[in-house]
């Protein structure tokens, strides 16, 4: 019963092959269109990507209390896959061009870590939470750019620093939170998992967690270069972001690094 | 104090904001706004030290949560006067020299944010907001040097600063993780408290914790420090605004040698981490000071030469003179920031006028002709070997006359030695008109520049480490087997004296070693160059790893 509760939560807090359902579906709608279907509207994309790793947290702590010892040895073999998961999604996220390919690996290598912490007694849910809430503000700036440019990709149209700066600060400011700097929840997020890998005397559980979240940055800073930096192209028309749509989601990226600090102070 | 403390860093974000706000209304003229916040941060900087010049102690301000606590101590005040005085000083410079800029308004947040989170840095009483404020520091200086985001160069060396400073974020978070592990508690004081209590709790493989966290610490601080290999952001990023290149060299470079500091407490409990301390920062000396030489973009030089002052001032922590370095820090901050905010001058002068006075300097760097020696070689080469050595061991006689029982002091000694040797050295070999005359003002030079450094750096001692014993204790953990260190100096000692001696002679005798050994001298400058192709080296595993992922990608259909 434990494994078959730990598989369900593979599906939902994604290893590798399992991940590949949850990157299909939040890669789809990327192109934009009148083709995008309902399950790739944004509001639902978000509601999938917060309801999952919850889902997924839920189904892990339910596998736990079934069985503590059988579910405590399998998390080993779990965290492990996760770890290893989180590794490869984020060394492949250095040459995804295409944002919403870049978004959908940081969602398997994010969400991935939750097994190494679990497997040291780190309780799922608010780190869950915490990284993948960090996602959201990147996904709904996304589909401005899809609307716009009928793509979301690095390289296509640089410089948008110049010609979008509205834009562009809350797209640096939402891929920084998605790259769990502080303040974000992510931040926190990592710093627990990392606390809790730390508090079971295992030392080498850092590893997934340090390199993963150093290829977020190195990935991150890829995909700044070809959107916001660099020299814009003439031959293309910019609006800038509405003021209305703007201060929603820098007023909700404030509400979420409120959210961040007071994750922490739950957990220390 | 506890309402100043929170002041620091609350009122360089407020200039920001109010930068922001004022910018449709005021047009550039807002920059004076941020020059006003910054002279009122100064002075409280001034006098929260003042105050803890009289009351001494260390006290924590709290928010009534765990998490942006303050230690209000004399690291931190001292740290927070030298961090705002130099940001005042790049503030006022910034105005003029940034004027025509399109990014000015930009500019100035960033610098707000970035001397901002310095001075939470510098003040945080736990652990998590340290970490947080380091993080955050190296992804806003990624920003600064990115300034002109439309050149590729910015861009990718601005790449190169943020990486190495999130390499370092996180052996430190890995020394957090596991000291809040061992001891509970996220409070830096209340955590050297427990150390203190029991510093023998172990962590995975049986490894001490404080060995294995203060070696943690170690690299977290190398990579802010530019220390050898993780230097190459260092000298690479001249593409950001002067005014950045002189606040990175002059304050955030610094950021290692106060970890350093910060975690004094831990590090008397270790017994070989600060060796690793020495012996990197004394490579990195090495490696910054030769790379130096071969420069002919004078920041770039710059930029090497703080790499080598940054080396010495981790070798400095290694050999238990912690104060000393922090006193270090402060001083090249200081005078590395006025060589950077002159550095645009003097460019644009020599472009007009070289300016370089006919005499012996002229003839012996520009007309490369050597002159005769002044004197006898064995002569000077006495005076050489034997002057700046009486004046260090002089110096620190009157200071403190029982240095020579800490083996670090008998080190640096030495290093003060080769300098004052060095200098000596020099003016024998442009052999100057008067040669008594230029000995006498360079003796005059080093006895006053050797005698402030010990009497200030005595202060400084006094001032963050005021325990006799506590200050015993951190040269007791950076020493080494007595026997062991005596035949090691004593073989330095005559290594060193050998190679003046080889050298001066082959002066005499009109045959410089790098003729005789010509195929290996330009094997050295061919590698020294390149710098020892360690940027080659990163740039060739970055493009690797990139071709390696999208590799992948495709065989897995970037699902």
């Amino acid at each position: 019963m434990t494994l078959v509760l730990f598989v369900l939560a593979a599906l939902l807090l994604p290893l590798y092959p399992f991940s590949m359902a949850a990157t299909a579906l939040l890669q789809g709608g990327g192109t934009g269109g009148a083709s995008v279907s309902a399950l790739h509207a944004p509001a639902i994309k978000a509601a999938l990507m917060l309801a999952a790793p919850v889902l997924g947290a839920l189904l892990i702590m339910l596998g736990m209390s079934v069985s503590e010892s059988r579910g405590h040895a399998l998390l080993q073999i779990f965290a492990i896959w996760g770890g290893l998961t989180s590794m490869l999604y984020a060394f492949r996220m250095l040459s995804a061009k295409d944002a919403h390919i870049w978004l959908s690996h940081l969602y398997a290598s994010a969400l991935a870590l939750i097994w190494v912490g679990a497997a040291h007694g780190v309780s799922p849910l608010l780190p869950a939470l915490g990284l993948a809430a960090s996602l959201l503000p990147l996904l709904f700036l996304l589909q401005t750019l899809t609307r716009q440019f009928g793509i979301a990709r690095s390289g296509l149209y640089p410089g948008l620093g110049k010609r979008m700066p509205m834009f562009s600060l809350l797209f640096t400011a939402a891929l920084l939170m998605a790259v769990a700097v502080p303040v974000s929840p992510g931040f926190f997020a990592v710093a627990e998992l990392a606390f809790g890998g730390v508090s079971a005397n295992e030392l080498p559980t850092l590893i997934p967690i340090s390199l993963s979240w150093l290829l977020w940055t190195w990935a991150g800073i890829n995909l700044l270069t070809g959107i916001v930096f660099g020299r814009p192209r003439e031959d293309l028309v910019y609006a800038d972001i509405e003021q209305r749509r703007a201060l929603a989601i820098g007023g909700a990226m404030l509400a979420l690094a409120v959210l961040g600090i007071l994750l922490m102070e739950l957990v220390l | 104090m506890a309402i100043s403390a929170y002041a620091l860093p609350v009122l360089a974000l407020l200039s920001a904001l109010c930068t922001r706000l004022l910018w449709r209304r005021m047009g550039p003229n807002v920059a004076g706004i941020s020059v006003g916040f910054s002279a009122l941060i100064l002075l409280l900087a001034v006098a929260m030290f003042a105050t803890q010049l009289v009351t001494g102690g260390a006290r924590t301000a709290s928010l009534g949560m765990s998490l942006f606590t303050l230690q209000i101590d004399a690291l931190s005040t001292l740290m927070a006067l030298a961090v705002s005085g130099i940001s005042l000083i790049v503030h006022v410079f910034s105005v003029r020299y940034m004027q025509d800029d399109p990014g000015y308004l930009r500019f100035f947040l960033l610098l707000d944010g970035v001397i901002a989170v310095i001075l939470l840095m510098v003040m945080a009483g736990d652990l998590l907001t340290l970490l947080l404020a380091w993080h955050l520091l190296g992804v806003l200086l990624y920003f600064l040097l990115n300034h002109d985001s439309a050149r590729a160069s910015a861009t990718r060396y601005a790449f190169w600063t943020l990486f190495t400073h999130r390499v370092g974020d996180l052996p430190l978070l890995a020394a957090i993780a596991l000291l809040y592990h061992a001891y509970g508690t996220l409070s830096i004081p209340e955590l050297f408290a427990r150390v203190a209590e029991s510093p023998g709790v172990t962590t995975v493989f049986g490894l001490p914790v404080t060995e294995t966290a203060g070696l943690l610490v170690l690299f977290a601080a190398f990579a802010k420090s530019a220390q050898f290999p993780l230097h190459t952001w260092l000298p690479y990023t001249m593409e950001g605004p002067t005014p950045v290149s002189a606040l990175m060299h002059a304050g955030i470079v610094n950021a290692g040698g106060f970890l350093i500091n910060r975690f004094a407490p831990l590090f008397i409990h270790t017994d070989s981490v600060l060796q690793v301390a020495v012996v990197v920062g004394l490579v990195t000396t090495v490696m910054g000071s030769l790379m130096m030489l071969m420069q002919s973009d004078i920041k770039k030089a710059l930029g090497y030469s703080t790499m080598g002052q940054m080396g010495y001032m981790v070798m400095e922590c290694g050999l238990g003179a912690f104060s000393l370095a922090i006193y270090h820090l402060i001083a090249h901050g200081v005078f590395k920031a006025t060589l950077f905010l002159g550095s645009g001058s003097i460019i644009g002068n020599a472009r007009r006028d070289p300016n370089i006075p006919e005499g012996e300097i002229y003839k012996f760097m520009v007309e490369r002709k050597a002159p005769k020696p002044p004197m006898s070689w064995v002569v000077f080469a006495g005076i050489t070997i034997v002057v700046p050595l009486a004046i260090v061991f002089g110096a620190h006689q009157i200071v403190d006359q029982g240095f020579l029982h800490h083996q670090g002091a008998i080190i640096l000694l030495l290093f003060g030695w080769i300098t004052g040797a060095q200098t000596l050295f020099f003016v024998y070999k442009i052999a100057p008109d008067n040669p008594f005359k230029v000995l006498a003002y360079v003796v005059l030079s080093f006895g006053l520049v050797i005698m402030t450094y010990v009497l200030v750096g005595h202060a400084f001692d006094a001032m963050l480490y005021p325990d006799p014993a506590f200050r015993e204790a951190l040269y007791a953990a950076a020493s080494i087997n007595v026997t062991y260190f005596v035949v090691q100096i004593f073989v330095l000692v005559l290594l060193i004296a050998a190679g003046w001696l080889l050298i001066f002679r082959s002066e005499a005798a009109k045959e410089p070693l790098t003729r005789r050994y010509r195929g290996l001298y330009l094997g050295i400058y061919a590698l020294m160059s390149r710098e020892f192709y360690i940027a080659d080296l990163y740039s060739r595993i970055g493009e690797s790893l990139m071709a390696g992922s999208k590799r992948l990608n495709a065989l897995m259909r970037w699902l």
